[in-house]
């Protein structure tokens, strides 16, 4: 899938990567142009306040070289979502892990992003060398877990997953954690929105990964409740299995593909399903009983399933049934029998 | 041709029939009928939703919606009807039929009928339902209709906002309401299945269509 849309993106050396880096240095050109006039503002409007801050020039020295006042001008948000903010700006290069680099940040997602609100506020907290420089040059980004070293052994324990799924597939896709979870857009579990949460899937797979060409409602049409659920629930609630051993938000990391994935309402809705687990992911405390979290005026199809009751349910429908049918036969047999006589 | 029509207990001079349906009679029977096979059906579509889909939950959920207030109040035609012409006597079990009267049926249908032997209990003016349907038209009218009834107009209105939604009280109703309906069904099994056990297969489903039984008796 992969090579067959490689034509389609940008890449270095190509005449239309020539063309986009061109472009993109115009754009930072006439970005430092516009904050060099007096009072003027422009470009992309980034989390907080307008793009303020110095021009972005070919072959700057590295931060480290740089005033401390220039610094601190050229760590902001805004500056780099003078480029980085504009939705024209899109894929760029193939990185390592098979995917088109998107240069693009959106300054929505961003500015109410976890990285955004609770700590960095400053893209070189993450990208840390080679992003002072135009264009940027022998660049440096830290990981996950340079910062979250305390999550390393859930780290190990959703790399060895990860390994066996097809997001690790040399001939498609070797993704690493940023490649779905974008660092630009994450959110805690409990306060992200499940088209927020669902970003992470559909952004390849109502795309470039794709292979049925079918909207996702198409593909989820076998659902007697596509909709509300497809709107309202992380893909991962079906496509995934609970590790009950690993409770919380980390529970979710046996990712299911479409073959797999369970079609079977008791699976989330009976009391013993993986609801509860769910549920504890989206904050809720871990609850055995998982209907006493639903407090949405919501009619939960199957919340009076129970595999054993519908076992014996349908037992008795078929003993009744094969009892007429018996008594029935019976009947017919010894009147025939009667007859003979 | 008759003595009098249209009026209960009337008997047929030639064929001895005996007119103990009366349209109100069959009328209430029908859509009882009729709204217990949608209601189970559709409950099924609804209960199973992920492998009985033959209507769209929703539509399931909205015909499953509207016959039970359509029985429900069939059950209340029922139940004024019977209260007021007093056929609830044919209901009531006398005192020599419980519990002989319930065993001397039982031994019919499960060995008398085989060996051809007559039924224990003639039905005439007097007498509608031999014991066993006594019994259990009591229990199916008078028990497992009112409960789902019950148990399916208070689930209905939590789910449309006139009462207070539980989930709690939810999935407990919507529980024993399925339980009920599973009883209901095997009821209907076994009902449908008994009409064949008339003098003739079709005998009894003549009967509730015309009104006239043919199985006087003393």
């Amino acid at each position: 899938m992969i090579q067959q849309e490689r034509h389609l993106i940008m890449k270095r050396g190509t005449p239309f990567g020539i063309l986009s880096w061109a472009f993109l240095g115009l754009l930072g050109l006439g970005s430092a142009m516009a904050v060099a006039a007096p009072g003027a503002t422009g470009g992309a409007q980034a989390p907080g306040a307008s793009l303020q801050q110095g021009s972005p020039q070919q072959g700057s020295p590295e931060l480290e070289e740089r005033q401390p006042e220039q610094r601190r001008q050229l760590t902001g948000v805004d500056y780099c979502m003078a480029c980085h903010g504009y939705d024209g700006a899109g894929d760029t290069t193939i990185d390592d892990n098979g995917l088109a680099h998107n240069i693009y940040v959106d300054p929505e997602r961003f500015g109410s992003s976890v990285h955004y609100t609770d700590d960095l506020k400053d893209c070189l907290g993450c990208h840390v060398a080679g992003f002072t420089v135009f264009p940027h040059e022998n660049t440096s980004t830290k990981t996950c877990l340079n910062c979250h070293e305390d999550h390393f052994p859930e780290y190990e324990a959703i790399k060895l997953n990860l390994e066996k799924s097809v997001h690790n597939d040399n001939d498609k896709a070797h993704l690493d954690c940023s490649a779905c979870h974008s660092p630009h857009a994450v959110k805690r579990a409990t306060q992200a929105t499940p088209t927020e949460k669902n970003m992470a899937c559909i952004d390849c797979h109502e795309g470039r990964f794709n292979e049925s060409g079918e909207s996702l409602l198409e593909r989820h049409s076998w659902h007697p409740m596509a909709k509300i659920h497809l709107y309202n629930l992380p893909c991962i609630a079906c496509h995934s299995q609970p590790d009950e051993s690993q409770p919380g938000q980390h529970a979710f990391k046996h990712l299911i593909t479409r073959d797999g994935a369970s079609r079977d309402c008791n699976d989330c809705h009976e009391p013993s399903g993986k609801m509860p687990w769910y549920l504890a992911a989206m904050g809720a405390p871990p609850d055995p009983d998982s209907f006493k979290n639903i407090e949405s005026k919501t009619y939960l199809t199957g919340s009076s399933r129970n595999s054993l009751l519908d076992m014996a349910a349908l037992l008795l429908l078929a003993a009744t049934f094969l009892g007429c049918c018996g008594h029935g036969f019976l009947r017919y047999f010894f009147a025939r029998r009667r007859a003979a006589q | 041709m008759t003595t009098t029509t249209g009026t209960a207990n009337a008997t047929h001079e030639h064929t001895g029939k005996v007119y103990l349906a009366t349209i109100v009679d069959r009328a209430w029977h029908w859509i009882h009928a009729l709204g217990i096979v949608l209601l189970v059906l559709t409950g099924m579509n609804i209960h199973f939703a992920d492998t009985f889909g033959v209507l769209s939950f929703e539509s399931a959920v909205e015909l499953h919606n509207i016959v039970g207030i359509v029985v429900s109040f069939d059950w209340g035609l029922w139940f004024f009807y019977n209260l007021f012409s007093l056929r609830f006597r044919f209901y009531l079990p006398s005192r020599d039929e419980l519990p002989p009267g319930l065993l001397k049926q039982a031994m019919y249908y499960g060995y008398g009928i085989f060996m051809g032997r007559e039924h224990p209990f003639h039905i005439n003016s007097r007498r509608k339902f031999n014991p066993l349907q006594k019994l259990s038209y009591l229990g199916v009218m008078f028990v497992l209709v009112p409960f789902q009834i019950v148990t399916g107009l208070f689930l209905y209105s939590m789910f449309t906002g006139y009462s207070v939604y539980d989930s709690n009280l939810s999935m407990l109703f919507s529980l024993v309401h399925y339980l009920g309906a599973i009883i209901a069904a095997c009821f209907v099994m076994a009902h449908v299945y008994l009409t064949t056990t008339g003098h003739q297969p079709l005998s009894l489903l003549q009967f509730m269509i015309t009104g006239w039984h043919d199985d006087e008796g003393p």
